[in-house]
């Protein structure tokens, strides 16, 4: 198992150093200069735009550049006055030893600015997922149980709906009826703005259902299908029809033969699901204001603000890539035929 | 002498009732007969001709223009005047419905056909030859789709600001991953085939057999991706607009249709709900053709 957990580990190294690149090849190749960006002013002299790109390292070759944003610059002198001496030591750490760079809009370290934000994004995203789980395996179990009848037929409707509805005009529907009309629910935010206090989680809960209930949706679609399928794979086994061929009855092997072996493949879907929450999240925090990283992504996105977007593609990724991770140990945990190869 | 008469009828026998059919005349035979394949294939149509033909009539015969806004028919009610209402700056919505679903269709169909293409090339490629480039292309694919394609998007209309011909191809650069993973899995096997060893020992070249003796046999899968993509896209490019990073005001498009939907709220309720409609019909189509094709495309998979 250790050596498994440290292959899988390994393997995640050539597809983290691939997010990286290619969320530096987006930036790069941005039109316009960077420096006018960065600094919108455009009031200044050649002479001091000239210091400001060598002390950002933008007067490098992109291969250097990508280098400084990965293992930093603090180990070399910056030649700031152009005279070809070093003059300054680099500032930047790299995005290897947690250094994601200036946020520009914010003037903090995009790090920072991702990690305060993670904990109101995990909120919804947790929670949807253990919604997505506590309905989708149920609904799933059933449709299969009741193959072709009518909770079957509802839940292909359901599993459909759910995929080809847009989760924002969802969103706006369920405001637009529990908060306009009848007036139930809050209509945005994450807890009362006129309190002062930070408020407890539980102050939060009337806040989290409308949009937990919108990014639920897709994920019960997902693993009610899955669960589906799945339990219709093993009916078809042979030791299903074995037990049954022993007189076992009828509860027994469904719950003891069928289930068992039907749910383990559904841990496989934990990475995946998570990814496309965290997708569906930043859209579904922009409609309701929730404080968490997708409003921040937006936000940054609109504002140009490239090194905070940069550090949304590199920290997606690879939470991305550590949902992945987990699930496959969950699965290889709960599967004693899966061989550590 | 018996025994050969005897083949012979029975020959005659077996042929004589079975009407020999191609295989993409029995897919549309299959495809015809299933009724809920053929009412989305027939409302995508309705659809599509209506957002090609539409914008010119109201142009050209009606002599409207959609984007010309008037504070005086704010708001105004669903009626005979202005069959859906009117939105916050009194324009009509019904014209605007129109109008967006061809940016949107368009935009579908367009990145859909981009990147279908772009995934079925490198796709051949990587499942062809194998080796070094399947290795590269399998991480790179790895990599795309490890990272929440939403922010790719966002990221990338921030560098460029999206134009709708833009958005096709940025659609198109980020979404052909899945098609590619397909059509590699398939080269893959077929590569193997004896008819593709018959046809190289007879000199055929690489590329000859990637054309004439691969690629008829991925088109199925083609197909059914392009349609499926086809919604994914809908969906895609409705929720970047509304966000206000997709499409751009004044362009509308059934997306950005609901950027400002917060004013509506209170004097609206019908500005929000027909945009919706319209993207989740759309979608919907577009998924259960991309099912029933499966269906009549592989015989295996028929019911």
């Amino acid at each position: 198992m250790t050596k498994y957990i440290l292959r899988r580990l390994l393997q995640m190294v050539p597809t983290i150093f691939g997010i990286t690149t290619i969320s530096f090849l987006l930036v790069i190749s941005a039109p316009g200069d960077p420096v006018t960006m960065v600094t919108f002013a455009p009031n200044n002299s050649p002479e001091s735009i000239a210091a400001l790109k060598r002390q950002l390292g933008l007067d490098q070759p992109p291969l250097v550049q990508y280098l400084y944003w990965l293992v930093g610059n603090d180990y070399t002198r910056i030649d700031v006055n152009g005279d070809g001496e070093g003059d300054v030591a680099g500032a930047r750490k790299g995005i290897l030893r947690g250094d994601l760079g200036q946020s520009i809009q914010y003037k903090r370290p995009v790090l920072d600015l991702i990690v305060e934000r993670i904990p109101a994004t995990l909120q919804l995203t947790v929670a949807a997922l253990l919604v997505g789980y506590a309905v989708g395996v149920p609904l799933g179990l059933f449709s299969a149980i009741n193959h072709r009848g009518i909770v079957d037929q509802f839940t292909r409707v359901v599993s459909v709906l759910g995929i080809a509805l847009p989760s924002f005009w969802l969103a706006l529907i369920l405001i637009i009826i529990f908060s306009v009309t009848l007036g139930w629910l809050p209509m945005t935010g994450m807890r009362d703005v006129t309190r002062t206090d930070s408020g407890s989680f539980i102050d939060t809960i009337p806040y989290m259902i409308m949009p937990v209930t919108v990014l639920a949706v897709g994920t019960v679609a997902a693993i009610s299908r899955f669960v589906r399928a799945s339990v219709l794979e093993v009916l078809q086994q042979d030791y299903v029809r074995t037990a049954r061929s022993k007189g076992i009855s009828n509860n027994r092997v469904w719950w003891w033969h069928v289930s068992r072996n039907a749910l383990i493949p559904v841990a496989t879907l934990l990475g995946p699901a998570l990814g496309s929450l965290l997708g569906g999240a930043v859209i579904i925090e922009q409609v309701f204001s929730w404080p968490g990283l997708g409003r921040l992504s937006v936000n940054a996105a609109f504002q140009r603000d490239y090194p905070l977007v940069m550090g949304f593609v590199v920290v997606g990724g690879v939470l991305y890539v550590l949902g992945v991770l987990l699930s496959d140990l969950l699965y290889a945990w709960l599967d004693p035929r899966i061989q550590f190869r | 002498m018996a025994e050969t008469a005897l083949s012979s009828t029975n020959v005659t026998r077996l042929s004589a009732p079975l009407k020999q059919r191609y295989f993409w005349q029995d897919a549309v035979h299959y495809i015809v007969r299933d009724r809920l394949t053929m009412l989305s294939l027939i409302g995508l149509v309705i659809l599509t001709v209506g957002c090609i033909v539409g914008p010119i009539i109201i142009e050209n015969v009606l002599h409207i223009d959609i984007n010309r806004t008037s504070i005086a028919d704010r708001y105004e009610f669903p009626g005979s005047e202005h069959l859906l209402g009117t939105d916050n700056l009194g324009r009509d919505q019904f014209y605007r419905l129109i109008y967006g679903g061809q940016i949107s269709l368009g935009i579908a169909y367009f990145a859909s056909t981009l990147s279908i293409l772009i995934g079925v090339a490198l796709g051949m490629l990587a499942g062809f030859y194998g080796g070094w480039v399947d290795d590269f292309l399998i991480w790179f694919i790895n990599t795309l789709e490890s990272i929440p394609s939403i922010f790719l998007l966002l990221i990338a209309s921030t560098i460029w600001s999206p134009s709708p011909t833009v958005l096709i191809v940025i659609l198109a650069v980020f979404g052909w991953a899945s098609t590619c993973r397909l059509i590699r899995g398939e080269v893959l096997s077929l590569r193997e085939r004896d008819y593709v060893l018959a046809a190289r020992a007879l000199g055929a070249p690489n590329l000859r057999l990637m054309i004439h003796h691969i690629l008829p046999n991925v088109v199925s899968t083609l197909i059914v991706s392009l349609t499926i993509s086809a919604g994914t896209l809908i969906l895609i490019e409705s929720g970047l607009s509304f966000l206000g990073l997709g499409v751009q005001a004044p362009i509308p498009s059934w997306g950005n249709m609901l950027t400002d939907s917060r004013t509506y709220f209170a004097k609206g309720t019908y500005l929000v709900i027909w945009p919706g409609i319209c993207i989740a019909t759309t979608v919907l189509f577009f998924y259960v053709l991309g099912d029933g094709l499966r269906d009549a495309l592989d015989p295996r998979t028929r019911k």
